[in-house]
Parts: structure tokens; C-alpha cells; sequence
């Protein structure tokens, strides 16, 4: 209160006192805009060691990236001095976080793009801080070798960055809002992720511990693999985080390296697994609980007969033939979306297994994209309850995964947001069939954006899936990626909160017609 | 009198009948189609040219086996006063492959197929009963006049079975979804027109051989078609069934008229028929009371100008870029499959947009096969559904169609059906692929069997035939042509009853296994 001017008057003293408290006391609570200003605050932090890695490295662009933090900083330390969170915390306000959360750190992505020149256009910008975000492998930029080392570093960590962040959401949204696929399988990625330990938050470091850990193993593993230094960080940040985004066009295949192949194989298969659960096994050292869990047993069956498949199909049973076609299957199934080689190269045949791999995704409450193992369980188990149904009318049965019983709600919930995929995904075979070449590469591409993979399967160039659309059709792919990685259920919960006045309003003239019809 | 009448009386009354519901019906079925055959013959007789007699000894022979096997079978049974959910089931599987397997008998004695090639006859056959249309024989022209009749005519068949199952039968076994649309438009509920289910028949047949005779005679008047191709292509136009006596399908006759009736009688069989019976009742207003008709005429009328414009760099005029839009938007949507332009050369958006049509299809209690777009109306409100359930987790909101909520468990079975159906699509499209057709012309040949549309798209589309699917995944296609017109349920059931016996067999030596591995050494 020293720093205030001298008042001009009373009101002014007022107005100003009022806005002083509420905006230093935190006195506004709104989760949404706290969870903004975090985003925006920790997004302009984590631009700081980019630039100084550019600065080390002598690259381009290392004012622009102290900019781009200064901006993110600026507009983002204001919101979390002002506002602090609710005492409790609604469902509509889980929601907004989450979204909003989201598409703010879309924005640091695409501001620290136009800042360093690494794109042309804003609609670039936000396609690549979509594309960041969602953790998917697809680029505007044609040649990720031609960005500065701190350009790349940012990069990387904006997909490793929504890893944590999506860690946050599996642990303390999710749950709450009983979508991911969670509940399946009575649960047991959700009671995995609260038994950690006492607090959510505690939940939360923990993983986080773990998912440090893990991309720690992983550089190492592509360090001893051969791979320099910052390459190996910067690629096993983008594989922990199954992002995918790599440091040279080409993606992991420009290295032609047998054995950071299989490092990349190790570190994707890892990531496509439940995150709570695998900590529950590390902690207990009991591996034999993986075996107890059918998704997991799901989710081996599927990359293992897959890569079998592709191999089988690709007529390569060489050592490097059978190593494409394991790389191939796990990038597909933990929609990281790596590639080594062009997934022609396994025959048309081998294209529409790799865009159903991608469709189906990893385990659930893995930073996965996908309906997810547990979801295909699910819908499984409904099928046979309803033939059994059909033909005993009478019959009292529930949906089973495993030993495990799931609840009608939370069959409820599973389906309706399968239905809800399945109505975006047709929604954006059409739109991206507007501009696109074939039927095949929309759908790939589609499907592939919606499961925030990123490669367009189908495509001559499957490292083309932005590159190849009109302005517009990168809209569409935005939509397409921020929808899989956020989930539809939270972006669909805030549209109809933000539009409750309008539908009311419709509503209303709606039954006045009706009424006015009456009276005639 | 009664002297003479005592022996056969005694006869009739003495005879063993072995209870079967299945075989008795078949056995009706197969009659029915024999008469088919017979009249075939006929036009064959008059129509055919040099070879009329080839024609004449394929059919007439084809209806002697199917009318005397007909006639064992039907003489030999009884339906048994109870039965089992599931022996209905079965009824309506086995009749139609018994239908479909006698159907296919006419292509082989007329040398339409080798004998080597048994299985494209069946695919013939099969696709002609369930309505389908898609077609295996590269050129028409060198088929016998009659046996095109037959063809054409198994499709109206198909149709006539049809309108049955879907109105009268399934209901009954709380499978064809008529439930939901009785929640919108009291009155006569859709699944009574009658109080009984041989009354409720009789009116629809009267219904749909009464639409069969306006559009051949609009054929015939309005665009000019003889008394041969009229009837032909009003068969296959009220049964949604899509075949044509010629190679260019409905393409052959150059004719706009010719394609606006034919536009006009898909749209009309592609609705409901219980609703079509109501309103020529006098309730007119049931068309408009009932939500899945408002949607199935807005899907047909927004989808025509947006059709129009996804082909604006195709090089025709406006004028026919509209009719050939609203033609193909028709076809697809009433699951009939007529051609006139190939639509695998427009633009893929195009071409996305025919396949996401050829999912819902039609309306429920129709000749349309596809999921059916009250289903889809169902899936659509149960998935935004849980957008409210999930922003107030206590509330309790029922799925609503018009102003009636809808049962939970019509709902799970709605859904059901649809994870089923799209399930065994995706199954089918994968084998198809997997045994090396492309992936948009293994899914897409998927989809379309399943929805009984006819063309799909890539190699099979409008312009080919289904010849160009491997060998191996036809039989798939004909699964899924079956397993899509008998909607789903009923083919899961007969194949899992056909099956119980090796299943039986099988888990008695797994328990025996268990049994033995348990005991001490």
C-alpha cells in the first residue's frame, strides 16, 4: 500500500484500494484463470534454459527466446499474485481448468514460435503449440535440424511439459469427472493412482519422481545407444512424453541406428503403460501384478501380434525388417508417432492396421492418445452382455474385464465418450478429406491427429500430415489434436457451460413460440 | 364325399410332424421363391432370345428342387406352440440362407457362374434376398433375360420378408428398435397395425405391392420404360435392393425422369413403412410427429447442395452435378445402391461423406439396411448425455426421443447393437484387407455389405463389380450382408446355437482336463 499514488480523490483512494486488494491478495478465486496464469508463468520459466542453451550453442535466436519468457512472465504472474483457487472445487470448474490449462499453454507454445521466427504465420504458431501440447508428432516445421538447439530444447519440453501436465489431470481431474477410461477393469488405474499415497498431491509428485526417472533412463539409454548428448535429452523427452517431435526431418530413422531403435522401442512400449500402476509394481516389486492386469496382458498381445503382423506382411524377416516392424507397432499403439521408415513400406494392408493401432492407443492413465485398451475391454464385455441378454431376457449380467465387474455408469460414461471420438473422428475424415489428396490419407490423418500420433498414415509422406493442409485444414487439425489430448467430454462440458445463456435464451423464444401456437 | 374324403384326411392327420420352427418356415420360404422362379420362367419364355430355353430349363428346374424341398420340409414340421427366443433367431437366419443357397441355383443351371464358382452364385443370390445389390458378374447383357427377372425379383422378395422382420418379427424379439419410435407417435403403435402379427403383415405387403405397382407404373409412364424394366426396376426400387437388368445400372437409360422417380421411390421406401401405413390411414401427421423422419428428409435435403459444391471442379454442369448429387446422396442413404455416375471419381470428400452415409442408412421398420438413423439418433443423445452427467454427476437425466423418455435397457440394447454392428463391420473390413484389397476398397466393401448398400468405394465402386475382392473375403462380404439384414442379433444367435455342440463338446474336455489335472497323481 505504500507504493499507491497520492488518491485524486476519496473514490478514486476507493477504487484503487479495492482493486489493490483484490489483485495482491489473491482475493479472486477462479481455477481456471490460476491454472492459466501457472501455465503462462511456469511456460515462461521453462524458456529460460532454452535460452540459454542457445546462447551456449551460439544460436539464433536466444533475445527472442528471453522475450518470449519476459512476455509469458508478464502476462502470467499477475494472474497467480491475483487469483487463488476456490474452497471447493466444482466439476465445471475442473473443466474449465483443464481446457483452459490447456489452451494456455498452447498460446506460450505459440508465441515462443512467432517470437523466434521458427513458423510464419499465427496459424502456424498455434498448429505448432497444438501440435506440442497434444504430443503429437506432427510439424509445420519441414526440417527440425534448421532450429536453433534452444528452439528444439523448448520444443521438447513443451511436450514433456504436457506430460506433467496430464499426469495432473489423470490424478486429480480425471477421476473426478470419471473419464479416461479409468474405471474399467473395477478401477484399477484409479485406485492404483489414489494409493500412492495420502494426498493427491503427493500422488502427483510421486508420478512425477517417476516420470523423471523414467526420462532419465531413456536418455541414457539413447546416450549409450550412441546418440550425442543434447539429442539424447531432447528425443527422450519428447519418448517419455510418447510427443514424438524429433531433432532431425526424418524422424528417429534420420539417426539409422539399430540400437537407438530399440532403445526408442524400450521407452515407448514403457510410456503406453498405466503410469500409477507401473509405480504401484516398482514400489511393491511385485511384477507379477502386471500379468494379474488384463489391459496389460491386452496391451502386450496387441504390440506383440501386431508388430508379428506387420513383419509377416512386410515379407522382411530380416534383423532390420522385424525391427521396423516392432518400431512401427509400438509407435503406433503408444501414439508417439516415431517413425523409421515409410509405413508403406508394409503394404496397404499394414497402413490400416497401424491407423487402428493408433485408434486404439495404450493402457488407460498413460500419456497415451486413443479410445485406450481398457475402453476396447469395456465395449467388449457390453457386446457380450448384450447377445446374452437378447437371448435370456430376463437375465441379470454385468459388464466384466477380467475378474473385475464395471458399473453401469461408468459403462455409461465409457461409451458415450467412444461416441463422442467416433463423431468427431467422422467429422474430421470430412473436413480433412476437403483437403486432402485421398480418401485414405484424411482418414489416416484424422484418426492419427485425433490420437495425437501425428504421422498420416495413408500418405506418400507420413511426416506431411500438417504440412501438406491449406490454413484452413490446420484448423481443423488443432481442433483435432487439442480434442484427443484434453479429452471431448471436459471440451464439450465448458462449450455447453459458456453457451447455457444462449441455449436458454433459445429455449425460452422455443416456449414462447410453442406458446403462441397454443393460443392461436 | 366323406368316403372319399376319409383317407386323405387320415393321411394328413396320421403324418409325423417333427417340431421345427425353422425347417417349417424355410419350407414356406423355399415355396415362395419357387412361385418366384416359376414366374420368371414365364417372362424368360416371352422375353429371352436364342436363349430362351436355357432360361426357361434354369429357372423351372431351380423352382422344382426349391418347391419340393419346400414341401418336405414344410409337410415334415410343425411350430411348436412354445418356443425359445432364440429358436425365433434362428428361424429367420436359416430361412433366408436357405432362401439364398436355393436363390443361386438359377445362376448356375442358366451358365451365368461355372460350377467351380458356386460361391459367386451364392454371392449373387445372398446379395439379391438381403437387398443388397452389389454384384459379381461382370457383364449383364450376357445374362438370360429371365434369370435378370429372378435376380431382380429375389431383391422384392427380400424386401417382402423384410418389412415383415423388421415391422412384426424383431419388435417382438426387442431387436428392430420400432420400440423407440412407438415413444414418439402414440396411436396404432408402429409394431401393431394390427392386433395380429399375420394381419400387421398382410397390410404391409398390400402397402409395399401397392408402392411396387405406382412406381413401375410412373417407370413406365414418366420415363418411358417398358412393361420388362419398369417392373425390374420397381422391384429393386421398393425393396432398396439396387440391382438393374443392365451393366450401367439405372445409368443405362440416359433419362432425368427416369432418375427423378426413381429418387423419389428410393426416399419413399427408404422411410418407414408402419409410418407410410399410418399415414395413408389419413394421419399424415405422423410424418411429421416422428423425429427420425424429420431427420431422415433434412440428412437427404442439406446433404444434396453440400454434395453439389464438394463437386464443383468435376466437369459437368450445375444441373447434373445436383441430380447426379441428389441421386447418389438418395441412393446411399436408402441403402439401394443404384448407379449413375461413378461416384469414385469425385473428390474425397465426397467420397468420405457416401461412406459415412452408408453407416446409418435409412429409417427403422424400412426395406434400408445400416444402423439406421434412429439408432444413431439414440447414440447421438446417449453420448450427450453423458456431457450432463459428467457436469452434474448426481443428476438423473433419461434419454429422451420426442417427449417420452426411452427405457434404460432399450438404450444398452441399442447401444449394443451398434457396438456389434460396427464391430463386425471393422472385423470384416480388416479379414477383407488383410487377404490384399486395398484398405478403402476392403473397409469400404465392409461397410457397404453390412449396410446392404450395393457399390462401396475404391476398386468396387459403382463402375466394377465385387469381383475384384479377393475369393476369399466374399464369403466375408456375404456373412456381413446376412449378419446387417437380419440386424445383427439374430446371425450372432443362429451361429452361436450352430455352434453349441462343438462349444459343448469343447468344454467338456477342458472340464475333464481340469478334472484330470486336479485329481492326485
Amino acid at each position: 500500500m505504500v507504493w499507491l499514488p497520492a488518491p485524486v480523490d476519496r473514490r478514486a483512494t476507493a477504487v484503487i484500494r479495492y482493486s489493490h486488494d483484490k489483485l495482491f491478495r489473491g482475493r479472486y478465486r477462479s481455477a481456471p484463470a490460476l491454472t492459466v496464469g501457472v501455465v503462462w508463468f511456469m511456460g515462461g520459466l521453462a524458456v529460460l534454459p532454452a535460452a540459454a542453451l542457445d546462447l551456449v550453442t551460439k544460436g539464433d535466436h536466444p533475445l527472442s527466446l528471453l522475450l518470449a519468457s519476459a512476455i509469458l512472465v508478464t502476462i502470467g504472474l499477475p494472474l497467480v499474485l491475483a487469483v487463488r483457487l476456490p474452497v471447493r472445487m466444482s466439476t465445471q470448474g475442473l473443466f474449465s481448468s483443464l481446457v483452459f490449462g490447456a489452451l494456455a499453454m498452447m498460446t506460450a507454445g505459440a508465441v515462443v514460435h512467432l517470437a523466434t521466427g521458427a513458423v510464419d504465420s499465427v496459424v502456424d504458431a498455434i498448429t505448432e503449440g497444438a501440435a506440442g501440447v497434444s504430443t503429437t508428432a506432427a510439424s509445420v516445421v519441414v526440417d527440425p535440424s534448421e532450429l536453433s538447439r534452444g528452439e528444439q530444447l523448448f520444443r521438447a519440453m513443451l511436450q514433456w511439459g504436457s506430460g506433467v501436465m496430464s499426469l495432473m489431470a489423470i490424478v486429480k481431474v480425471f477421476p473426478r469427472l470419471g473419464i479416461g477410461g479409468l474405471q474399467a477393469e473395477g478401477g484399477v488405474a484409479t485406485r492404483a493412482a489414489a494409493r500412492l499415497s495420502p494426498t493427491t498431491g503427493g500422488n502427483v509428485r510421486r508420478l512425477t519422481a517417476l516420470y523423471v526417472l523414467f526420462t532419465g533412463l531413456i536418455a541414457t539409454g539413447y546416450f549409450l545407444a550412441g546418440m550425442p548428448l543434447l539429442d539424447a535429452i531432447l528425443q527422450s523427452l519428447t519418448t517419455a512424453s510418447t510427443g514424438g517431435w524429433t531433432t532431425r526431418a526424418g524422424s528417429l530413422g534420420a539417426f539409422d541406428s539399430a540400437a537407438i531403435e530399440w532403445v526408442a522401442v524400450a521407452g515407448m512400449f514403457v510410456a503406453g503403460i498405466s503410469l500409477p500402476f507401473g509405480f504401484r509394481v516398482l514400489r511393491t516389486g511385485r511384477v507379477a501384478l502386471f500379468w494379474r492386469s488384463y489391459e496389460f496382458r491386452g496391451y502386450v498381445t496387441l504390440v506383440v501380434v501386431s508388430w508379428w503382423i506387420l513383419v509377416a506382411w512386410s515379407g522382411d524377416w530380416s534383423m532390420s525388417g522385424i525391427r521396423a516392424g516392432v518400431f512401427a507397432a509400438t509407435s503406433a499403439t503408444s501414439t508417439t508417432g516415431m517413425f523409421t521408415v515409410n509405413p508403406d513400406h508394409f503394404n496397404g494392408q499394414g497402413v490400416s492396421l497401424l491407423i487402428t493401432l493408433v485408434a486404439v492407443g495404450g493402457m488407460s492413465a498413460s500419456l497415451t492418445g486413443g479410445i485406450r485398451i481398457a475402453r476396447v475391454l469395456v465395449m467388449f464385455g457390453v457386446m457380450q452382455r448384450e447377445i446374452t441378454r437378447q437371448m435370456h431376457e430376463h437375465s441379470v449380467k454385468m459388464v466384466r474385464v477380467g475378474r473385475s465387474t464395471v458399473g453401469d455408469a461408468v459403462v455409461s460414461r465409457m461409451l458415450g465418450e467412444v461416441a463422442l471420438n467416433a463423431l468427431v473422428a467422422s467429422f474430421g475424415y470430412l473436413a480433412l478429406a476437403v483437403f486432402g489428396d485421398d480418401v485414405l490419407s484424411a482418414i489416416g490423418a484424422a484418426v492419427s491427429l485425433l490420437a495425437t500420433a501425428g504421422p498420416a498414415y495413408g500418405s506418400p509422406d507420413p511426416a506431411s500430415t500438417l504440412t501438406a493442409l491449406e490454413p484452413a485444414g490446420r484448423i481443423v487439425a488443432v481442433v483435432l489434436m487439442m480434442l484427443g489430448r484434453i479429452s471431448i467430454l471436459p471440451v464439450l462440458g465448458v462449450i455447453a457451460i459458456g453457451t447455457k445463456p444462449m441455449r436458454r435464451r433459445v429455449r425460452l423464444r422455443r416456449g414462447t413460440l410453442v406458446r403462441d401456437r397454443g393460443d392461436r | 364325399m366323406t368316403a372319399t374324403r376319409a383317407p386323405t384326411e387320415s393321411l394328413l392327420q396320421r403324418r409325423r410332424r417333427y417340431p421345427s420352427a425353422a425347417t417349417h418356415v424355410t419350407g414356406i420360404a423355399l415355396m415362395i421363391v419357387a412361385v418366384g422362379m416359376a414366374v420368371s420362367a414365364v417372362v424368360g419364355f416371352i422375353d429371352s432370345g436364342d436363349d430362351r430355353w436355357t432360361d426357361v430349363w434354369a429357372l423351372l428346374g431351380s423352382a422344382a428342387i426349391s418347391a419340393a424341398l419346400g414341401a418336405a420340409m414344410w409337410w415334415l414340421t410343425e411350430v411348436p406352440r412354445r418356443q425359445k427366443t432364440s429358436v425365433a433367431f434362428t428361424t429367420v437366419t436359416w430361412s433366408w440362407v436357405a432362401v439364398s443357397v436355393v436363390g443361386a441355383l438359377p445362376f448356375l443351371f442358366a451358365g451365368t457362374f461355372d460350377w467351380a464358382r458356386v460361391d459367386d452364385a451364392l454371392f449373387e443370390s445372398i446379395s439379391g434376398f438381403t437387398c443388397t445389390g452389389s454384384t459379381v458378374i461382370g457383364d449383364l447383357s450376357t445374362v438370360p433375360k429371365g434369370v435378370r427377372f429372378f435376380r431382380q425379383m429375389s431383391q422384392w422378395f427380400g424386401g417382402m420378408g423384410l418389412i415383415v422382420l423388421a415391422v412384426a418379427i424383431l419388435p417382438a424379439l426387442k431387436v428392430g428398435g420400432l420400440e423407440l419410435i412407438a415413444a414418439e407417435a402414440p396411436g396404432p403403435t408402429p409394431d401393431r397395425l394390427a392386433p395380429q402379427v399375420r394381419e400387421t403383415a398382410k397390410r404391409l405387403w398390400i402397402l409395399y405391392g401397392g408402392v411396387t405397382a405406382v412406381i413401375a407404373i410412373a417407370l413406365m409412364a414418366v420415363g418411358g420404360m417398358d412393361l420388362y424394366d419398369g417392373i425390374a426396376h420397381a422391384f429393386t426400387t421398393a425393396s432398396t435392393g439396387g440391382f438393374s437388368p443392365y451393366p450401367a445400372s439405372a445409368g443405362h437409360f440416359q433419362s432425368v425422369t427416369v432418375e427423378i422417380v426413381l429418387i423419389l421411390g428410393m426416399i419413399y421406401c427408404g422411410g418407414s413403412f408402419a409410418l407410410h401405413w399410418q399415414a395413408i390411414r389419413g394421419d399424415w401427421t405422423v410424418y411429421h410427429r416422428v423425429s427420425e423422419f424429420r431427420i431422415y428428409i433434412a440428412m437427404i435435403v442439406i446433404l444434396i447442395p453440400v454434395a453439389t459444391v464438394l463437386n464443383h471442379d468435376l466437369d459437368v454442369g450445375l444441373g447434373r452435378r445436383a441430380l447426379d448429387a441428389a441421386f447418389n446422396i438418395a441412393t446411399v442413404v436408402t441403402s439401394t445402391g443404384f448407379g449413375t455416375a461413378d461416384f469414385t471419381l469425385w473428390g474425397p470428400a465426397s467420397q468420405v461423406l457416401l461412406l459415412l452415409l452408408m453407416i446409418p442408412a435409412g429409417m427403422t421398420g424400412s426395406t434400408s439396411g445400416g444402423i439406421k438413423i434412429l439408432r444413431l439418433q439414440v447414440l447421438v443423445k446417449y453420448a450427450f448425455r453423458e456431457i450432463t452427467r459428467a457436469r452434474h454427476p448426481r443428476s438423473v437425466s433419461a434419454l429422451t426421443l420426442g417427449p417420452v423418455p426411452v427405457r434404460e435397457d432399450v438404450v444398452h440394447r441399442t447401444m449394443g447393437f451398434i457396438l456389434l454392428y460396427l464391430g463386425a463391420t471393422f472385423t470384416g473390413g480388416a479379414i477383407v484387407t488383410a487377404l490384399g484389397s486395398d484398405p478403402v476398397t476392403g473397409f469400404s466393401s465392409a461397410i457397404s455389405a453390412t449396410g446392404n448398400i450395393g457399390p462401396a468405394l475404391g476398386e468396387a465402386g459403382p463402375a466394377s463389380t465385387f469381383a475384384v475382392i479377393p475369393r476369399l473375403g466374399r464369403p466375408v462380404l456375404m456373412f456381413l450382408m446376412l449378419f446387417g439384414r437380419l440386424e445383427v442379433f439374430p446371425t450372432i444367435i443362429a451361429t452361436m446355437v450352430a455352434l453349441r455342440p462343438v462349444q459343448r463338446a469343447v468344454g467338456v474336455r477342458y472340464r475333464r482336463v481340469a478334472i484330470r489335472r486336479s485329481l492326485p497323481e
